[in-house]
């Protein structure tokens, strides 16, 4: 099990997991992530400040919800990305198609 | 840091869980040859991604069931190799992702063949898939040189 943060920010929903983001955990950051859609918190931002590794079942978890939050009129960013996280984005070409900002403040102040 | 000539195996049981035993011992391996630490986390994700296939795809998410790998390292170049004994991988059936399609899946091959140099496979024997990966040693650095290789995705080969 990841240990995940989960905090608000005006209208915005952070989520800051701790961790790698593997197959071992990406159903539960799914979950986690479709929870909160489903009580309308449909502006999301996963900080990922705290992990240090992704691969595609945790690329997939973040694709979908995007879609999924994306078709209820909202959206999901990202932020803090490490250099070996963000080389996976990149990667990928995720980082075209996702939003990504360097910082959690930065990330924010596009949602005003 | 050593670039003589090296060989290691690790083993591990088809469960999610155990993936991140295997990444620990795969850096500390890889650290340990000096390679620039960018190759390092490339060759880390690509292995992670067919340790990932095979408890999903060649043994259909059973638990129990065995994965080897094994570093052999060379002084030009790296060789990670990944085992099962589940259902072969049939290249026949393999889509590259759309990536301009937002793809929420099927994109662990395309990581794999965009982080190493060499990619290549092999479903000739009585069960499962042997992988080869291969990642060149870049011009002599210093240890820890955050300069690693760049490429286009590796050609796959079966």
């Amino acid at each position: 099990m990841m240990d995940i943060e989960v905090a608000q920010a005006a209208q915005v929903t952070v989520i800051a997991p701790k961790g790698e983001l593997d197959m071992a955990v990406a159903d539960q950051i799914r979950k986690t992530l479709t929870a909160l859609i489903d009580k309308k918190q449909i502006r999301l931002l996963v900080d990922l400040a705290d992990v240090a590794y992704i691969d595609s079942s945790g690329l997939g978890a973040l694709v979908a919800t995007l879609k999924h939050a994306r078709s209820v009129g909202g959206d999901l960013r990202l932020c803090t990305l490490h250099p070996d996280v963000h080389a996976i984005f990149e990667m990928t070409r995720l980082v075209k198609v996702m939003d990504i900002y360097p910082s959690r403040a930065e990330a924010l102040a596009t949602w005003r | 840091m050593s670039t003589s000539p090296h060989f290691s195996t690790f083993s591990m049981t088809s469960e999610p869980e155990q993936l991140a035993r295997m990444r620990s011992w795969l850096w500390t391996a890889l650290v340990g040859q000096g390679l620039p630490l960018e190759d390092c986390a490339k060759l880390l994700i690509a292995v992670g991604e067919l340790c990932g296939n095979a408890i999903e795809h060649a043994y259909k998410g059973a638990s129990g069931q065995p994965i080897r790998v094994s570093l052999d390292a060379r002084p030009d170049r790296l060789a990670v190799e990944v085992e099962d004994w589940g259902v072969p991988f049939d290249p026949s059936r393999y889509r590259a992702p759309d990536l301009d399609a937002l793809p929420d899946h099927g994109l662990g091959l395309f990581v794999v063949r965009s982080a190493v140099d060499e990619v290549a496979f092999d479903v000739e024997r009585a069960a499962g898939t042997r992988w080869i990966l291969v990642k060149r040693r870049s011009a002599p650095g210093r240890p820890g040189d955050p300069r690693g290789s760049e490429g286009s995705p590796a050609p796959c080969i079966g």
